[in-house]
């Protein structure tokens, strides 16, 4: 590979704007404030002043990685349970399950968890990891039925054990397909921890929702450009390690 | 190691689908299990390395009664061939074929070139193969590496499920005679799946002839040819071309008599009885010489002497 085409390889690369983009907005958007002066002249401070965009983001991306990091043990240990003999019989409880709640929006399941846990970041997080489970639970199931039966018959006659061939056989080739699961659940949360603001957590949603509350635009779309990157960052990151992963059957 | 099969039974909610099998394979034996589809021979197979479990009755390898083996323990001292190959795809060759070794721990030096004396005995490179994925290789490569895989750890028993099914004929063909080579160079005894009896008549010791899981008969091919148990045996195993296919596991010097001596180009004593018959068809004649493996001309064989049973 000449040196040419990997330079323009690295430019091409969105990540390396989107990184840079990003970390210049949550960490430099007060210096933009003259300009949104001039587009919003009736707001002020034109720039959000409550916390900062650092540790708003902060806030979001802990939100979103805590209930994340929960919807995804659980939703892999119950995927994984539902293709297990012992589960066989639970998998169309689950998947019925799994169907009818990502139909649900979003906000009503925020809304729905509000009356049982008050108000902050505890009713967000327990939305965020509930919705953020089922893509993670579904996906696993199909995953893992996608399985050869051929290879699962072959792996058990040379004597792996049921736990090595989930192991060594069967989540190694369903990574993909649950990688997949995980970055809806994550993209999702992203959006949906903006709409936590609305219950009071504490997040990127915060100058969103209180812009549209008090009519300053501006507010709106500076929460909106970071939460944007944000989750442009993710998401191109997801695609790296799915690349990574699928890397055994690209070589030819 | 021997294989015994005593009365095994398999019955699926009622039915039985494995009827009350006795038989048994001497160490070393390449025992093939033929039969039309349906007739039980893949789930008889599965029983030796209890993915299926029987019924009644017991299996013994060596003497051994398996159920009192724990069936994970079992399985990696058996070698396991099918014919969907089953190789790992997010595993290199190489890892493939250290599977076995792997779960027993083998040390990696060992594992390693173990691997390498593998790929050589399947006649794969090691240098262009070892680190490719399945997906690069032939459906016929991959199925060496099948093999491979299953004689890894030297298990004394090799069980192998349609293995070359799903090849083409000319790679089934490659593949069966490497198999033969092997189990000549190995000495495993063998378990071997096939609907094609034919290739069964001419690699197995011994043939154990399956029809709506009971067996129909056991025997050597000779055996089995000259002597068919019942109809369906008969039509099973060579219907019109059964006296042919006799003929093909006779050797010449079965059937030599030293004198005379006729003219001509000697058969050697080793070639079948098929390649003789064939021989007098196209010299127009009903005797020809017979050489030994120095060429030397021993004597003559006869078309009565091949037709007397």
């Amino acid at each position: 590979m000449s040196e040419r085409s990997l330079l323009a390889r690295a430019v091409c690369d969105p990540l390396l704007w989107a990184v840079p983009a990003f970390a210049f907005f949550t960490l430099f958007m007060p210096a933009l404030a003259p300009l949104f002066a001039k587009a919003f002249p009736a707001t002020t401070p034109p720039v959000y002043a409550g916390d900062s965009f650092l540790a708003l983001w902060l806030y979001h991306a802990a939100l979103v990685a805590v209930s994340s990091l929960a919807a995804t043990v659980i939703g892999i240990g119950g995927g994984v349970f539902a293709t297990r003999q012992a589960g066989l019989e639970f998998r169309p409880a689950i998947e019925a399950l799994a169907t009818i709640g990502q139909s649900f929006p979003p906000i009503a399941v925020l809304a729905l968890a509000v009356p049982a846990l008050g108000y902050g970041a505890a009713p967000t997080f327990v939305a965020l990891t509930l919705y953020g489970v089922l893509p993670v639970m579904k996906n696993t199931i199909a995953g893992i039925a996608s399985v050869p039966a051929g290879l699962r018959d072959a792996g058990t006659g040379m004597g792996l054990s049921a736990l090595q061939l989930l192991l060594k056989v069967e989540l190694p080739l369903a990574a993909p397909t649950i990688l997949a699961g995980i970055r809806v659940s994550v993209m999702v949360n992203i959006g949906t921890a903006t709409i936590g603001s609305t219950v009071g957590a504490v997040s990127l949603g915060t100058p969103i929702i209180g812009g549209l509350i008090n009519g300053k635009i501006g507010y709106v779309i500076q929460g909106a450009i970071v939460v944007g990157l944000f989750a442009i960052i993710i998401d191109l990151i997801f695609e790296r390690i799915d690349r990574r992963l699928r890397r055994f059957a690209r070589r030819d | 190691m021997t294989i015994e099969f005593e009365r095994v039974t398999k019955t699926y909610g009622g039915r039985r689908a494995i009827a009350d099998i006795s038989f048994r394979v001497e160490r070393g034996a390449f025992c093939a299990l033929v039969g039309p589809s349906g007739a039980g021979k893949s789930t008889l197979l599965r029983m030796v390395n209890r993915l299926v479990p029987m019924s009644e009755g017991a299996i013994r390898l060596e003497g051994e009664d398996i159920t009192r083996l724990e069936p994970v323990a079992l399985r990696r001292r058996i070698g396991y061939v099918v014919q969907s190959i089953g190789l790992f795809p997010h595993w290199t060759i190489a890892q493939n074929i250290a599977t076995v070794p792997r779960l027993l721990h083998w040390p990696e030096t060992r594992i390693a070139e173990r691997v390498r004396e593998l790929l050589a005995l399947m006649r794969l490179d090691p240098g262009t193969t070892a680190e490719r994925y399945p997906h690069q290789l032939s459906g016929g490569q991959q199925q060496r590496v099948g093999v491979a895989r299953a004689l890894a750890a030297d298990p004394d028993v090799l069980l192998m499920d349609e293995p070359f099914g799903a090849l083409d004929p000319i790679t089934r063909e490659e593949l069966r005679i490497e198999l033969g080579r092997i189990h000549q160079a190995t000495g495993k005894t063998i378990l071997f799946v096939t609907h094609d009896i034919d290739s069964a008549l001419e690699a197995a010791d011994v043939i154990a002839i399956l029809r709506n899981g009971a067996l129909v008969q056991f025997g050597t091919p000779a055996e089995i040819l000259a002597r068919p148990a019942d109809d369906f045996v008969r039509d099973f195993v060579g219907g019109a071309a059964l006296g042919l296919k006799l003929l093909a596991q006779r050797r010449v010097a079965e059937r030599l008599r030293p004198e005379p001596r006729p003219e001509g180009t000697p058969i050697p004593g080793d070639a079948t009885l098929t390649e003789a018959l064939s021989q007098m068809v196209l010299r127009g004649t009903d005797r020809l010489p017979v050489s030994d493996e120095n060429g030397r001309i021993t004597g003559s064989v006869a078309l009565a002497d091949m037709i007397a049973p």
